[in-house]
């Protein structure tokens, strides 16, 4: 008997540690390092270090976790075509039901980090709406039709028993009361207590209207424009520019932070989100003009509402999952069991000062075990989004943003090819002068206009970082330069450096560009972020690894003192 | 003795039958039904009268082709769009069957125009290109979900409508389709 | 007894190192050298197309372009048909189009060992790369406006001119788990881009 019991007692300790060990396991961050590279614009760098140590099993807890963070950086920086293989795992795993299914019971009573992240209904919204801004940057408007209408899955609206703006508290204060009058009321409640509502994510319905437009389908485009502006009345006017008016490319201008989700209350066991970026209604002002002419010669596009609020809809019981109501439902059933009373505080007004008040009184009572809240979350979400459409003229236009006393300038926008185009434009907090310098001092695979010293490859000292092809190769020689090296001999340099020239060199994946200290070659698009911090700012010389490249420098070094040193005929 | 086997074979039983009777966890495509639906769709090709009808005597048509277009609410790359129209072409050996019916296969102008931007062809490349018809495919999707959220339950029907169409006047010289379901269990959001 | 342990212990050392000879690389080769049909751990969790699948895809299209040669009206016409390296149209979005042109290089070469098919068939350089060579082995100036100087490989005769064109596509499901490979190769006549001959589909399912 006493063997039985000390096995037991040794039991309980295993078990305990690894609940111990399993709640630290959980509540992985990202490292602070990454929010801060992201806040000062270097998403390239940031998608690239997280794209290193993404899950490769689909069963691992921190998967779509961790393709949402790098896809949103991803797109940040301008590559879709390096977001393609993430985009699509994401969706595959978005789509796919029942998850947790067998984990969601243990998970509420044990440690929630079991739980494979799929994120609050919100975040899913987001996460789609990612999707579709990948597909739609790559052309792909069937693609993005597909995501965009995904990210408009119906949400369970509860005001028909707890009221229009009820909280998490105010459910589980409900369900917690049902479940006193009757066994399983509350649980019958959550489940079956609301209302099928229609989505009110207004992004995802004129993500849908322009990829509908896009496709030529213009009754739908139409439907999803008038869903938009029947959410959102500020958005009546753009969603009518985007019905009506005439133009040939969009941008998705994202800016801040979204909430952060911190564990509190006694053990930390109640998720809350916190605004990190606060929400205000600042419009974006947008203004154009064509890259010969001045400065001054900008014309205004216009202002543009705030589309979607982030951290409103962190806010909103429709957008949140019912685990955190299923926790304080427990707790507060206890509560009441042990002849408490549930009363509100003293702060009546929808804060969630006074769900917390609630909390703690009650988890204050009885707790069960060391039910620590996972929190989990997509920390590189914006805070605000905006939708930005522009008709831009033949040739190349300077495209200038500025919202909250930022300013972003893009440069080298050109028409598209076909019927419209999509940039994700993601304004960081903290970037350098580059993010509004309106002259590039890097040639690449987009530029038109010539730049000093884009007669040379980076990589022999010079400034361009165009992928090697016929045409760059001539550019080459015109300005004297790489006469005995063929195409072929340029690329296999590139190979000896280790650098890669295409996304399926890359294995599908981000990798940090050339610039950056890395080993791409692939530039992101005209009209993002990370092409003016690329492109328009100036980067440490480049250092050659090979045998192979130095040799080459040291023959072009002696070709060009030939050439300079053969007097004129 | 005599109630172990009875119990052990319970527990075979009960062990087996969660895993027989899984639920499907999404409705997305799988890489067989994309394959399934281009093999059928090129049977039915070349079962089709129009195809039938046609001899080495016929008057000769040039036809090209594009890929897939994508009105499901399921992402299908670019890449699975082609690989669709590639194994309808392969699978009803279009290429071997073009002399015997009087028609060619000529490049489709988005290959063309992707590899000319690589650089791959040389200047002229397919100038006398002229197609008179094309073989396209659009997929489309209907979803249906159970009205409680809480059910979890989900099915979408995919059905491919594939077409011939005459490129001088738009008429449609054949069509026909192929439709699949699938049918998922278990929240979206958990 | 000693005596049986000594005789015993050589034996068992006997044995050891006769084990560990046959474990030595063969002369000349230098560890790790794997058979190139053989599919290697690292291959076997990859996602990419497997090298095996490739070489038995290149050997298959040179064998059926081979066989075929005879039944193709275009390649049995009045004048030696040319065939260039054309595009190689890759979605798979992982496998580096490297590899597809390493292994249609490959098909060439299994091509160029038959007599019977140079009689009807000749293989010229894509015109980037022949230029290339040519400026610079014949060391031609770099000035453009000098006439006569610049050397390019001669115009092709369009109607007779094929291009030996790839389609790489892949169907990937359960996070890169499964991924499913159709490649094909293809003549496609220069003027009219005309398909006058395919190979054999070519499919290949790969699990991790």
């Amino acid at each position: 008997m006493t063997k039985t019991c000390t096995i037991l007692a040794c039991a309980g300790l295993a078990l305990a540690t690894l609940v111990g060990a399993g709640s630290g396991c959980a509540q992985q961050r990202l490292d602070p390092r990454a929010v801060q590279s992201a806040q000062l614009g270097r998403f390239g760098p940031v998608a690239a270090k997280l794209s290193e140590s993404l899950a490769k099993d689909p069963s691992d807890r921190n998967y779509l976790l961790g393709r949402v963070n790098v896809l949103q950086m991803t797109l940040a920086e301008g590559v879709p075509d390096a977001g393609e293989e993430t985009a699509n795992e994401l969706f595959a795993l978005l789509r796919t039901q029942g998850l947790n299914a067998d984990k969601t019971t243990a998970s509420v009573v044990l440690n929630e980090g079991i739980k494979v992240w799929k994120g609050e209904p919100f975040e899913q919204a987001m996460g789609y709406h990612t999707i579709a801004v990948q597909k739609a940057m790559r052309g792909e408007w069937d693609n993005a039709r597909a995501a965009a209408q995904s990210s408009l899955f119906l949400l369970k609206d509860f005001s028909e028993t707890v009221g229009t703006d009820a909280t998490a508290a105010d459910l589980a204060k409900a369900a917690a009361e049902a479940d006193q009058k009757a066994e399983g009321g509350g649980e019958q409640l959550l489940n079956s207590g609301y209302a099928v509502a229609d989505s009110d994510f207004a992004l995802g319905y004129l993500m849908n209207g322009i990829a509908n437009r896009a496709l030529g389908r213009d009754d739908e485009a139409r439907d999803n424009f008038a869903a938009a502006a029947n959410v959102d009345a500020t958005l009546t006017d753009l969603a009518t520019t985007l019905q009506s008016t005439r133009y040939n490319t969009v941008l998705i201008v994202e800016y801040g932070f979204g909430p952060e989700k911190r564990a509190e209350g006694p053990d930390g066991a109640l998720s809350v989100w916190r605004p990190r970026t606060m929400s205000t209604n600042a419009p974006l002002a947008a203004s154009l003009r064509s890259v010969s002419a001045p400065e001054t010669e900008s014309q205004p596009v216009g202002t543009f509402p705030v589309v979607q609020d982030v951290n409103a809809m962190s806010r909103s019981l429709r957008w949140n999952n019912l685990e955190d109501v299923r926790t304080l439902k427990s707790a507060l059933g206890d509560a009441l069991l042990m002849g408490g009373v549930i009363v509100a505080s003293n702060n009546n007004s929808n804060d969630d000062a006074q769900w917390i008040g609630l909390a703690i009184a009650a988890l204050g009572l009885a707790m069960k075990g060391t039910a620590h809240a996972d929190v989990r979350h997509a920390e590189l979400l914006p805070q605000r989004v905006y939708v930005v459409p522009i008709d831009l003229a033949p040739g190349f236009s300077t495209v200038t943003l500025d919202v909250e006393g930022t300013r972003v300038t893009l440069t080298d926008l050109a028409p598209p090819t076909g019927a419209l185009q999509l940039r994700s434009v993601r304004i960081p907090t903290s970037a350098g002068a580059w993010l509004s310098m309106p002259t590039l001092v890097y040639s690449n695979d987009y530029t038109r206009q010539r730049i000093p010293r884009d007669d040379l490859p980076y990589i022999f000292g010079g400034r361009d970082v165009s992928r090697p092809s016929p045409a760059v190769m001539e550019r080459y020689r015109r300005g004297g330069h790489l006469l005995n090296l063929t195409q072929v001999d340029l690329e296999n340099l590139y190979r000896e450096e280790g650098i890669a020239l295409s996304v399926e060199d890359q294995g599908g994946r981000m990798r940090r560009h050339l610039l950056d200290g890395g080993d791409s070659l692939i530039p992101p698009l005209p009209g993002t972020v990370g092409y003016q911090r690329l492109f328009a700012q100036e980067h440490d010389p480049y250092r050659p690894k090979s045998d192979a490249l130095k040799e080459a420098i040291a023959k072009e070094h002696q070709s060009e003192q030939s050439t300079n040193a053969t007097p004129p005929e | 003795m005599h109630t172990a086997a009875p119990i052990l074979a319970l527990l075979v039983i009960c062990a087996a039958l969660p895993a027989c009777s899984t639920p499907a966890r999404s409705t997305r495509l799988t890489q067989a039904d994309l394959s399934d639906m281009a093999t059928d769709l090129a049977q039915k090709l070349r079962d089709s009268d129009w195809m039938k009808a046609r001899t080495p005597e016929s008057q000769p048509v040039v036809i090209t082709w594009a890929k897939v277009e994508n009105l499901t609410l399921d992402i299908i790359t670019p890449g699975e769009q082609w690989y669709i129209m590639q194994k309808v072409r392969d699978s009803a050996g279009l290429v071997q069957l073009s002399k015997d019916k009087a028609f060619t296969l000529v490049i489709p102008a988005e290959l063309k125009a992707e590899g000319e931007q690589r650089g791959s062809y040389e200047e002229g490349f397919a100038s006398q290109r002229t197609p008179t018809h094309r073989m396209d495919a659009t997929m489309r999707s209907a979803t249906r979900s159970a009205a409680s959220l809480s059910a979890g339950a989900r099915t979408d029907t995919y059905l491919c409508d594939f077409r011939v169409t005459q490129l001088s006047d738009g008429a449609l010289l054949w069509s026909d389709s192929v439709a699949l379901k699938r049918a998922a269990a278990g929240l979206l959001f958990d | 007894m000693h005596g049986t342990i000594n005789t015993t212990a050589l034996a068992a050392l006997a044995l050891t190192l006769a084990t560990l000879a046959g474990c030595q690389p063969p002369p000349g080769d230098t560890g790790g050298r794997v058979d190139v049909t053989r599919t290697t751990p690292a291959e076997r969790n990859d996602a990419r197309v497997n090298t095996a699948s490739l070489f038995e895809f290149s050997d298959q299209v040179a064998q059926q372009l081979a066989a075929d040669l005879s039944s193709v009206p275009e390649l049995n016409d009045q004048y030696r048909a040319t065939i260039v390296f054309g595009d190689i149209v890759n979605k798979t979005g992982i496998v580096s189009t490297n590899d597809f042109e390493a292994f249609r290089t490959r098909i060439r070469g299994k091509l160029m060992q038959s007599r019977n098919i140079l009689k009807n068939v000749q293989f010229v350089e894509n015109k980037a790369r022949a230029d290339d060579l040519i400026r610079r082995e014949t060391g031609s100036s770099g000035d453009l406006l000098q006439e006569g100087t610049r050397q390019e490989r001669a115009p092709l005769n369009a109607d007779y001119t094929y291009f030996l064109n790839g389609n790489m596509y892949r169907v990937e499901r359960g996070g890169s788990a499964v991924n499913t490979y159709l490649m094909n190769f293809e003549l496609t006549n220069m003027k009219s881009g005309a398909i006058i001959w395919t190979n054999e589909p070519y499919e290949v399912k790969q699990a991790r």
